[in-house]
């Protein structure tokens, strides 16, 4: 089945057709249409904007130069592409744990945090996105790509399931549990409370 | 029978929010969330959660023009060397059946050319065993007159081929 639709699949594989071609203007084009969104879910995934950058430039040059192996018949180009970034920002984060090494976990004595503001003043500096982010980072990396490609996206099951390499009952399982987690996680906020920020900002 | 309701209803939830489940299970689970309190607040609960991220994640790391034109730019300037136009093209060198043979043809050059250029040097180079000393033959008279018959043979054939068939036999002296 093909998608004849204006940014549909078929007209994807045009402008790919044009840019393996040699066009220029191709390229820049496929840049100009995934570059927000692949940037979004590397942020997502990554909670840090120079990191977003690098995967997105990253992911970018690696496409563009293997371009020509790209396989419509198989997946989206934006499933492909997604495919790139996620698999980049996995070798980041693992990276990322490994450097960031918990010193109070080897020495066996906990660090304080620094003393907060009180409850009431926190809550009212803290916006909507930043309690969602934080209780993002809480997820594990699975269950975040699972919840961003999904609530982020808006892709469906089966597209989860091809850029998380996995399979759909897997990625279906994974946003539940994304789901619940993070319901766990925001509950301490307050029902409801969300909406007041939100309505207050 | 209501914790069954309930589990039911929590494990679908998310899926019966974004409108993924068949339309027996979406009864099913919209049934019983009209009969179960548990279940209805569950339904409350996800779905607040639902809209949240739904409202919320597409806006998450936003990039500004700015910052998605720069990469851009540095993107480019990566992909320059790899073609003459700037960005690749698909006739990728070491992709193509010829471009595997020019590889192929290269290596072998590089591989076979310290032989072709080295391998002479390399073995006149080498220190040659002394020459083996002459050795003192005994000439015994059966070698002087071979010697001899050999040298007559040699001269006379350059001039008749006739003369040394006949020089022993009895008629030579005949001839003389």
């Amino acid at each position: 089945m093909t998608d004849n639709r204006p940014g549909g699949r078929a007209e994807i594989d045009l402008i790919v057709e044009r840019a393996l071609n040699g066009d220029q203007v191709g390229y820049a084009e496929l840049y100009e249409r995934f570059a927000a969104s692949l940037y979004r879910l590397c942020y997502s995934l990554l909670m840090n904007e120079q990191d977003a950058e690098d995967i997105l430039q990253e992911s970018f040059l690696y496409a563009f130069k293997n371009l020509h192996r790209f396989d419509s018949g198989k997946a989206s180009l934006k499933t492909w592409l997604y495919t790139i970034a996620v698999s980049r920002c996995r070798n980041t984060y693992r990276r990322k744990r490994f450097l960031t090494v918990d010193i109070s976990q080897w020495f066996g004595f906990e660090l304080k945090a620094p003393p907060a503001d009180a409850p009431e003043a926190a809550v009212i500096r803290r916006d909507a996105a930043e309690i969602i982010e934080k209780a993002l980072t809480g997820l594990s990396p699975r269950l975040r790509e699972a919840i961003v490609l999904r609530y982020g996206q808006g892709m469906t099951y089966r597209e989860i399931s091809e850029v998380m390499g996995c399979p759909q009952k897997t990625a279906e399982s994974r946003v539940r549990l994304g789901h619940q987690r993070l319901r766990q996680s925001l509950q301490p906020e307050g029902r409801g409370l969300l909406e007041e920020l939100l309505k207050v900002h | 029978m209501i914790k069954f309701k309930y589990r039911y209803c929590k494990v679908h939830m998310a899926k019966y929010l974004s409108g993924d489940l068949s339309d027996v299970t979406r009864r099913r689970i919209a049934r019983f969330i009209d009969e179960s309190q548990d279940c209805y607040e569950e339904y409350l609960r996800q779905r607040e959660i639902s809209d949240q991220l739904q409202r919320n994640l597409p806006a998450f790391g936003r990039p500004d023009s700015q910052r998605l034109d720069n990469i851009w730019m540095s993107l480019q300037s990566e992909l320059a060397p790899a073609a003459t136009g700037g960005l690749p093209s698909q006739s990728y060198l070491g992709n193509t059946p010829i471009g595997h043979s020019l590889f192929m043809a290269l290596l072998a050059a590089i591989l076979l050319l310290p032989l072709a250029i080295g391998f002479h040097t390399s073995v006149t180079s080498i220190d040659l065993p002394p020459p083996p000393n002459l050795v003192d033959i005994e000439r015994t008279p059966a070698t002087r007159s071979n010697a001899s018959s050999i040298g007559v043979l040699s001269t006379q054939s350059s001039f008749s081929n006739q003369v040394p068939l006949l020089q022993n036999t009895p008629e030579a002296r005949f001839l003389q």
